[in-house]
């Protein structure tokens, strides 16, 4: 049962970082933005008090010292600067790593987690003092302790419920004991006899006086994971410390052994309040959930999003086969029925798909943070600049975009940006940028990272390649030809393999692992000014418009995103072409016979020749088909580890009437097509 | 112990008798009309299936087996495996005639004699004697392995 709540504490907390990681970028740029503060200081909060609750306790404690300077930074104690800020982020992995990893066994993790305390509390003494003497004042008064301090009357009226959540009360009186100067009243007449007695309820009312220099909201902050178990007031009973002083002792036993609760008057008659005495902002009850709470999301497993997308995968499957049915069974009746399925099948499958998409930005934050620590560690200025990051896209595509996303920024900041002298040798600003832009296309996603680095050498390329062996020497290649040869395999631009990108492994496993998600990468670059590499993804990737087309005795889907055009030709504009060129409206095109590809005997001459023009990489190749059979949206179904070497065919689909179509992958068919020739 | 039961599916290819074990078997199924066969693929590659709507690769035991005179008839069928400790790995095997299940111990499998290699598959789970009738067990991972190669 804890485990569950521990799991679920741990996801909860995955997101807090996340915002506080979000909130952190921001103030970065926004130094003095008190909101910013705020969201950091209650995220960390959380993960204290979560921590300590769930078993964290290394985290809980790590997290209290951060929470403690950001408090200071709330309080104006201390002022935001890059320092804190590069601490919090590499404190935020560290809070990552206990998430993940509960408490710390190890020794030597220990003693890492003691030097980074060790680290943050240098924060605290430092008081790195930049301007106002007040600042220092406060700070210093804090450690004497006095003349800040007020006092207040905390009445915890917990409800019996309480202890069901596994909440600790006495771990909130800890909290509270830590603000200052405290005395707890447990009030314990409700008690029942041990007869009626539930052991999992809770009796006890506690009451507790406290002089701290803490706000009010402080201490209401202690409350704040049981705000709804309990009733809940904090009142200021002086603007002294009164704790401790006879007069509130006397008080105290008097409650006890009446059993009537303090309330902020009775401090009125003492002797110790100087200033006005009225009880300052009684806190409106929060026992009652009158927060009206919508709930504007929630969260799925994703496993189920997963279910519910295979299972509309099946409907449209079998709504085909009954499409079919309608057809031949010339009953109106059936036909309009099938025509509602249909459109209701169609706006379910929309829906389905819709919900599958999540936003690209759960992703972007990682590549800021590696983008900030890169640039920090190799000493250079960089901008990083991100639009459409709202853009939604298919989880498995964006899971699998993003190593080739990383490794694509990972070679901008490594071989593209210069260091900053450099750059103004160049007679550019210091300062680079690296612009990530991702936006739709028609049924595709495009994504855009671009620099304006150093950019690429054609010249430097070419040569590496004769010299790898990968091209001839005497080979005339065009400008995006050279460029393309950074996706061969085998070609790794720095002999030295780096840490950061190179690791061995270059351009070609990103184009390989965007060509796993269909997708398309391209390069262009300008030496001198920056490179751009765009990558073109499908929407989703388990539906497709296709093309059904017939091809000896099998059935194929092209998919329409694919196709430029369709001609039908005469045989004998083909006999005229020679070297498999065909002329179509006075230009030339290149084209493949899938009978010779798939290895199916020579057709007899046809009347009409099905040529499709199918582009990819920016090139139209013809393709010649025995028939064109029509229009289809398809559901792909992977074909299984068995036929993974199967590159042409990137997926089945069944048809209607239960048959199986394959589904060509047109980049890798005319990229076959180029090796061989 | 009980752990030592195994229980097999026997079948036959031509004249001789295999088993696999009956745990990793998903269906039986009859030799659809239509097998769609997946271009540029090996000879014992038959095609994919559709079974209730997946993809299912089919594989010609009797080739890899490298039998010779391969025939079908009306008892041709097509064992569905699904090697429990692998991912989409449902494969079809195209056999002779489905057989019998057979409940027995581990250790009344002998060690199968191979005198080289049987066509393609290397290595068997082990030989069973049954009614002076040799059951060889194949060994799934290895088929799967040769599949993929």
């Amino acid at each position: 049962m804890i485990d569950k709540f521990r799991a679920k504490f741990v996801e909860e907390s995955m997101d807090n970082l996340h915002d506080l990681e979000e909130a952190l970028f921001l103030l970065e740029k926004d130094m003095e933005n008190k909101e910013l503060i705020e969201r950091i200081f209650r995220a960390m909060h959380s993960l204290k008090g979560g921590g300590a609750m769930f078993g964290f306790n290394h985290l809980s404690d790590f997290t209290h010292h951060l929470e403690t300077i950001f408090d200071w930074v709330r309080n104006g104690k201390l002022k935001v600067s890059t320092d804190l800020i590069s601490l919090t982020f590499s404190a935020i992995d560290q809070i990552n790593f206990l998430l993940k990893t509960g408490d710390l066994s190890k020794e030597e993790d220990i003693q890492n987690q003691k030097v980074f305390i060790q680290r943050i509390q240098a924060f605290l003494t430092v008081t790195n003092s930049p301007s106002d003497a007040a600042s220092v004042n406060t700070a210093s008064d804090q450690e004497a302790g006095e003349s800040e301090e007020k006092s207040y009357l905390i009445s915890f009226i917990p409800q019996k419920e309480l202890l069901q959540n596994g909440t600790n009360p006495l771990y909130l009186l800890d909290d509270i004991h830590a603000l200052g100067d405290a005395l707890s009243i447990a009030y314990t007449h409700k008690v029942p006899s041990l007869e009626v007695l539930d052991a999992s309820a809770n009796y006890c009312i506690w009451q507790v006086l406290v002089s701290t220099a803490e706000s009010i909201n402080e201490i209401k902050d202690v409350f704040i994971f049981v705000e709804d178990e309990c009733e809940l007031h904090v009142d200021l009973i002086a603007e002294t410390a009164i704790v401790g002083q006879p007069e509130v002792k006397a008080l105290v036993s008097k409650a006890l052994s009446s059993n009537i609760l303090l309330t902020p008057d009775d401090f009125k008659k003492g002797q110790w309040a100087p200033k006005s005495q009225q009880p300052a902002v009684r806190d409106e009850k929060k026992k009652v959930a009158v927060k009206e709470h919508k709930i504007s999301s929630m969260r799925v497993s994703s496993h189920k999003i997963d279910e519910l997308v295979t299972l509309v995968s099946e409907l449209v499957t079998i709504q085909a086969q009954l499409s079919l049915y309608a057809e031949n069974n010339e009953d109106p009746t059936i036909v309009s029925l099938t025509e509602n399925i249909q459109k209701l099948s169609r706006q379910l499958r929309e829906n389905a798909f819709d919900i599958s998409l999540i936003p690209l930005q759960s992703e972007l934050m990682r590549f800021q943070r590696l983008v900030r620590d890169l640039s920090k560690d190799q000493n250079k200025d960089i901008d990083f600049i991100i639009e459409g990051g709202d853009l939604e896209l298919d989880k498995n595509i964006i899971e699998n975009l993003t190593d080739p996303l990383l490794h694509i920024l990972r070679n901008s900041i490594d071989h593209g940006i210069e260091l900053p002298d450099e750059r103004i040798a160049a007679g550019k600003a210091p300062k680079g940028t690296i612009l990530f832009k991702a936006f739709h296309s028609g049924a595709n996603v495009i994504i855009e990272i671009s620099d304006d680095g150093k950019g690429i050498d054609p010249e430097v390329i070419l040569q590496k390649a004769i010299h790898k062996g990968l091209v001839e020497a005497d080979v005339q290649l065009d400008k995006k030809e050279i460029l393309d040869l950074l996706f061969v395999s085998g070609f790794s631009t720095r002999d030295v393999v780096s840490d950061v990108s190179g690791r061995g492994v270059g351009m070609d496993v990103v184009r390989r692992k965007i060509a796993n998600i269909r997708g398309e990468v391209t390069i262009e670059s300008e030496k001198g000014k920056g490179t751009l590499i765009s990558i073109r993804l499908p929407l989703t990737l388990s539906i497709i418009d296709g093309l059904l087309v017939a091809v000896g005795s099998n059935q194929y889907v092209i998919p329409i995103s694919a196709i430029d055009k369709i001609y039908a030709l005469e045989p004998s504009q083909l006999k005229q072409s020679f070297n498999n060129v065909v002329v179509i409206d006075s230009e030339q095109y290149p084209y493949i016979d899938l009978r010779k590809v798939f290895q199916e005997e020579e057709k007899e001459s046809a009347e009409v020749i099905q040529m499709i023009m199918v582009k990819a990489e920016d090139k139209i190749t013809g393709v010649i088909v025995d028939n064109v059979i029509g229009e289809y949206q398809t559901v792909v179904k992977p074909l299984g580890k068995y036929l993974k070497k199967q590159e042409i065919i990137s997926g089945a689909s069944i048809m209607g009437d239960g048959t199986i179509a394959m589904v060509i992958d047109t980049s890798r068919l005319l990229h076959n097509r180029k090796l061989k020739k | 112990m009980e752990a030592h039961d195994i229980t097999l599916l026997s079948f036959q290819i031509q004249e001789d008798t295999f088993a696999v074990d009956a745990l990793q078997v998903d269906h039986i199924l009859e030799v659809p009309p239509v097998i769609t066969s997946v271009p540029n693929t090996p000879s014992f590659m038959k095609g994919v299936i559709n079974l209730h709507g997946n993809i299912i690769p089919v594989v010609d035991m009797r080739i890899i087996l490298d039998k010779k005179d391969i025939t079908n008839g009306a008892d041709t069928s097509i064992i569905v495996i699904n090697p429990t400790d692998q991912q989409d790995a449902r494969l079809g095997v195209l056999v002779d005639m489905v057989k019998e299940v057979i409940e027995t111990k581990r250790e009344l499998l002998k060690e199968t004699v191979l005198e080289g290699k049987k066509g393609m598959i290397d290595t068997f789970e082990g030989t069973l004697v049954l009614n002076d009738e040799f059951i060889h067990v194949i060994d799934l991972k290895n088929l799967t392995e040769v599949v993929v190669k």
